[in-house]
């Protein structure tokens, strides 16, 4: 009797729990110390919503990437031309110190707190809190005031760990722009021109003539990138990627891309990591033991092949993509190679990229 | 004379002579029986294998709230068959043990086990409550060196309201459950009249991303400085994987607004949403963030060091653990935190759940950090029905020798 006459008001009170109140109101205030939340204010939209990360590098102010940049070059040092697609806006090294770099970068964003954990982490270092940042010796440049890090150990940003290494790395922070000048190198070499780049930064300027080649940038050449360690049989048509700071990249077909890399850690995270590209989850332990095996540099290495969409850690996507990755630990670091690109066009390469894979060696 | 001899009325069944009982009475039977207990436990049983199932579609989190903390759950995911949920199942039970395991059971020398078993079942169903009313849980993610007093939980968001002075923050906040669902279909607005400004919510994604809008880019959402976010499909198993998002509009009293964009880009420790969409009114700047529910510990910890040990020539782990240290205070001191080994201190526990590795390589732990006020409940519980057990059976067992002592002496 009771459900009966509840019946009819069935669907207005759905429609008031449909509906409810939109309108909420805020908690009761909550003190918390700055030190805990290290708030960044008045970050523009696209860094705060990591779109330099998700979406591929920061767009530079074409006024940066237009103007030219010098310094007054310290004794036994020589300049290199800029290369503003890698954020060297300017370049120098120590002359015959092949291992050593010196670069200007501009109006990076994503603010101190993502580059400060960035230059840290390359170092297996954490960034520390706010007020030991502040407290970092002051540097001046570009007319502004900055600090000076100072790094040593082990190095990692590039696909091998170098050991011995140091960086000096002077920065200056407005909003969520940062310029920063960083030099690294073999501790010896950077530990004896500590005060040569700190004279550097302190020069460094626009250049007023900037397309004509100044005396501070009489350096050599364009010149390719370092010398690869590595060598490799690849197919007629693959074709090397000019300037690229990774090894054995090629280019194959239209999008398709090719290289070897290598990377600390372990290898099922890394996995994971080229499985969440295609939008795969974690694998397994019955995924990782049926992966296929192959060589790769006299280790064994398993074969992670995937179809699908794919989105790269830096947001870059790919519909109908096919990703192959071989990868193998090499010592305490993963050494791997990616080939990216439309499935039409890796499928029919599928073998020979293999083969290829297969010739890899070390030089000498 | 005449004798009257009245006939003897036949005798009723022994049955029909007590007296009615009243419908309480029949009720409280009811409800405390055994046979109720066993369906209620073989009710629960079934709740626990579709539970079990669901997570096939669902992750371990919904799953529990659908099928184990919800007032119904349905029988076949995808239809509209519901059955009572797991919640109405341990109060019914928990209804049946007091009423037939403690109220209605004669309270005698003989029974004393059994009551204190049933009152250690009860503590068990009690703690299970507490914990679903009032405890918290998150994560704490730590590299090597970083020191952590903050941890945010695993699924749910907040849109947090901002404002600093010196160095101090002031923060308020509006869980995501109280406005996704309007949120989702229109404008959510949040207003507090104190505040000189109110704000409004809308086009709330469970899982999206943010894209730069090109002149090549069509899209039914909102534009913000070039800006909007695009629709990402949910990921129903590993719900801590979405990043949720919506639009904000803030309209001041006078009517100015100010548009900006929310999103819950965070995934510590590499990632730390700290950037909120920021605006000033009336000269005080304010800024608005979604973000995971996060909450301060009383305390801080440092990880000195994480360590992980695979099985022999796998990736596999064998075990891992976090050497950490605790600052409270002026105070210091070191602990190791593993696998069914966590730090209690100040009403949170801190276990060792998981680690990762960052985009550079560099590993980093993991800590579930729960605040829980009946996390040593069950463990009481446990000792309770142990006692009760032990008392009933011995008490059996002791009655049992002392039958077959007194047998071998007759």
């Amino acid at each position: 009797m009771m459900l009966r006459s509840l019946l009819p008001n069935v669907p207005f009170l759905a429609l008031l729990a449909a509906c409810g109140d939109s309108a909420s109101t805020w908690s009761a205030e909550r003190e918390v110390a700055a030190e805990k939340r290290n708030l960044q204010w008045d970050v523009s939209t696209r860094n705060r919503l990591g779109l330099p990360e998700m979406g591929g590098a920061t767009p530079q102010p074409a006024a940066d990437d237009a103007k030219a940049w010098t310094g007054t070059l310290p004794s036994g040092w020589e300049a290199l031309p800029p290369e503003p697609a890698r954020f060297r806006h300017a370049l120098w090294r120590v002359a015959g110190q092949p291992d050593t770099e010196c670069y200007l970068t501009v109006g990076v964003g994503g603010g101190l707190r993502q580059n400060a954990q960035r230059w840290y982490g390359q170092f297996g270092q954490t960034m520390p809190d706010t007020a030991a940042m502040a407290a970092l010796p002051a540097i001046t440049l570009l007319g502004k005031a900055g600090h000076l890090i100072e790094f040593a150990g082990t190095y990692s940003s590039g696909p091998v760990p170098r050991e011995g290494f140091a960086a000096l790395l002077a920065f200056t922070v407005a909003g969520d722009r940062v310029d920063s000048v960083k030099f690294t190198g073999p501790q010896p070499v950077v530990a004896a021109h500590r005060q040569a780049f700190l004279d550097l930064v302190a020069s460094i300027r626009v250049d007023t003539a900037p397309k004509a080649p100044t005396a501070d940038h009489a350096g050599p050449a364009p010149t390719a990138p370092a010398p690869s360690q590595y060598e490799i049989a690849v197919p007629a048509g693959w074709a090397p990627v000019a300037g690229s700071s990774r090894d054995l990249h090629y280019k194959i077909g239209e999008q398709t891309e090719f290289y070897l890399s290598g990377m600390g850690g372990d290898l099922r995270p890394m996995l994971d990591i080229w499985r969440s590209e295609m939008g795969q989850g974690p694998i397994d332990e019955a995924g990782l033991a049926a992966l296929p095996k192959v060589s790769l540099l006299g280790t064994e290495a398993v074969v992670l092949d995937q179809t699908g969409d794919f989105t790269s850690m830096t947001g870059r996507k790919l519909a109908a993509a096919q990703s192959l990755v071989v990868a193998g630990k090499q010592g305490a670091a993963i050494t791997f190679v990616k080939c990216v690109g439309p499935a039409a066009e890796v499928a029919p390469q599928r073998e020979a990229i293999l083969q290829a894979i297969a010739t890899i060696r070390r030089k000498g | 004379m005449t004798t009257t001899t009245m006939a003897t009325p036949p005798a009723l069944p022994k049955a029909a002579m007590a007296p009615p009982r009243s419908l309480a009475t029949a009720v409280l039977g009811l409800v405390g029986s055994m046979e109720l207990s066993v369906y209620l436990l073989l009710y629960l049983g079934l709740l626990t294998f579709l539970g079990t199932i669901a997570q096939l579609e669902l992750s371990a989190y919904d799953a529990q709230k659908e099928y184990f903390e919800s007032w119904s759950a349905p029988l076949f995911r995808g239809y509209w068959i519901r059955i009572p949920g797991g919640l109405p199942t341990m109060i019914a039970l928990f209804c049946n043990l007091l009423i037939g395991g403690v109220i209605r059971i004669r309270w005698q020398k003989r029974t004393i086990g059994i009551l204190i078993t049933h009152f250690g079942m009860l503590l068990l169903l009690l703690a299970g409550w507490v914990k679903h009313a009032w405890s918290i849980s998150g994560s704490l993610a730590l590299f090597e060196g970083q020191q952590g007093t903050t941890f945010v939980s695993f699924h749910e968001w907040e849109v947090a309201l901002v404002r600093q002075d010196g160095d101090k923050v002031f923060e308020r906040m509006v869980p995501a459950e109280a406005f996704a669902a309007a949120a989702l279909r229109g404008l959510a607005r949040i207003d507090d009249p104190a505040l000189p400004f109110a704000v409004d919510l809308h086009h709330w994604l469970e899982n999206c991303e943010p894209a730069a809008k090109g002149p090549m880019v069509t899209t039914d959402m909102p534009v913000v400085d070039g800006v909007y976010l695009r629709a990402v499909d949910v990921d129903l198993l590993r719900r801590e994987r979405n990043f949720a998002g919506c639009y904000a509009r803030v309209t001041e009293r006078g009517g100015a607004t100010h548009e900006g964009v929310l999103f819950g880009w965070e995934n510590r420790p590499e990632v730390v949403n700290d950037s909120p969409f920021t605006f000033t009114v009336a000269g005080q700047r304010y800024g608005l963030m979604l973000r995971r529910k996060t909450w301060d510990l009383p305390f801080s910890v440092r990880l000195d060091k994480f360590m992980k040990r695979d099985h022999p020539g796998t990736v596999t782990p064998m075990d891992f653990s976090s050497e950490v240290t605790v600052f409270a205070g002026d105070q210091t001191w070191p602990v190791r935190i593993f696998m069914n080994n966590p730090l209690r201190r100040d009403g949170h526990v801190l276990y060792q759940t998981s680690y990762g590795m960052a985009r550079d390589g560099r590993m980093y732990s993991a800590l579930e950090v729960a605040q829980n006020p009946s996390d040593k409940w069950p463990e009481y519980a446990c000792y309770v029905i142990a006692v009760g057990l032990v008392w009933h059976f011995g008490r059996k067992l002791l009655g049992y020798v002392k039958s077959q002592q007194q047998g071998a002496h007759a």
